[in-house]
């Protein structure tokens, strides 16, 4: 079994714990593909390999937006891909978290803004969290998911205190 | 029987049991404005493929704005700069909620370039 100290040292325990106190249950991502190069598609891969075992923590991969509690874009919004995105946003459920994965997804990338090319998640939804890393290696996604919990707890609790 | 449990012991667990220990250390990462040896000559941000670094100089004074939101961590400009005033480091956790945070500028003053060979 795991020590104490061990707990404390990967972050995957702290998603476990975070993701306790702040949902009360556990994360449902869909994946959401808007022109990537699949860089970034294969890093989320990782995330449910035997290496980075983060299903075990509670955090689950689905095939559906309207069962997912965030969305992870990658990819610089493409004008044909625009169209698919806003539906995902549309039909995923509360909280939307958006979580933008790569340096397309943040900010354009290699390819910036062009007629065909957005330029970055934020033009079309808000984003709760930038991963920059052209890919980004999956500990600093598991480190996006974790700000991503932090960001929702914020706001949560900004809306509750403006309802009382 | 015995063989199996013998192999599964020295094989031990797939799963790493501490992932979050820092990146190999030729591992590109991060760039970094390190020094105040900049010279101003544009290599870098002409070099940049993803023109992620831009230059502004204003006389002595020149303005190094580096975006990580765009930087695909190629490290072009490193391998480029005369006077290493660029360094890639291993550090990949960027992951931030500020977009703001992800540009980074730095002012500095030509560096002024000692004279090289003999004089004649």
């Amino acid at each position: 079994m795991k020590s104490g100290k061990e707990q404390t040292t990967d972050l995957r325990w702290t998603l476990q714990k975070r993701m306790k106190e702040v949902l009360g249950r556990s994360l449902h991502i869909r994946h959401v593909d808007s022109g990537s190069c699949n860089g970034c598609d294969f890093e989320m891969n990782t995330l449910t390999n035997p290496i980075y075992d983060i299903q075990r923590f509670g955090v689950d991969f689905v095939a559906s937006p309207r069962h997912a509690d965030m969305l992870m874009v990658t990819g610089g919004v493409t004008r044909h891909l625009e169209e698919a995105l806003i539906k995902t946003y549309n039909a995923a459920s509360e909280p939307k978290m958006v979580v933008a994965i790569g340096a397309c997804a943040c900010g354009g990338g290699m390819f910036g803004r062009t007629y065909a090319n957005y330029g970055g998640v934020d033009q079309i939804v808000p984003v709760y969290v930038y991963v920059p890393g052209c890919p980004p290696r999956p500990e600093a996604i598991i480190e996006g998911i974790l700000l991503a919990l932090d960001r929702y707890e914020q706001l949560s609790r900004n809306k509750g205190e403006n309802k009382h | 029987m015995f063989d199996l449990i013998k192999k599964i012991w020295k094989t031990k667990t797939v799963t790493k049991t501490d992932l979050f220990t820092d990146a190999p250390e030729r591992f590109r990462g991060k760039p970094i404005l390190v020094s105040n040896e900049c010279t101003g000559c544009q290599a870098c941000s002409t070099a940049c493929p993803a023109k992620a670094i831009t230059l502004e100089q204003n006389g002595d004074a020149i303005t190094v704005s580096l975006s990580y939101t765009t930087c695909i961590f190629c490290g072009i400009c490193a391998e480029v700069c005369d006077t290493d005033a660029i360094h890639i480091t291993n550090e990949y956790r960027l992951a931030t909620k500020n977009k703001d945070e992800l540009t980074v500028k730095k002012q500095t003053t030509v560096a002024k370039l000692l004279p090289v060979g003999k004089e004649v």
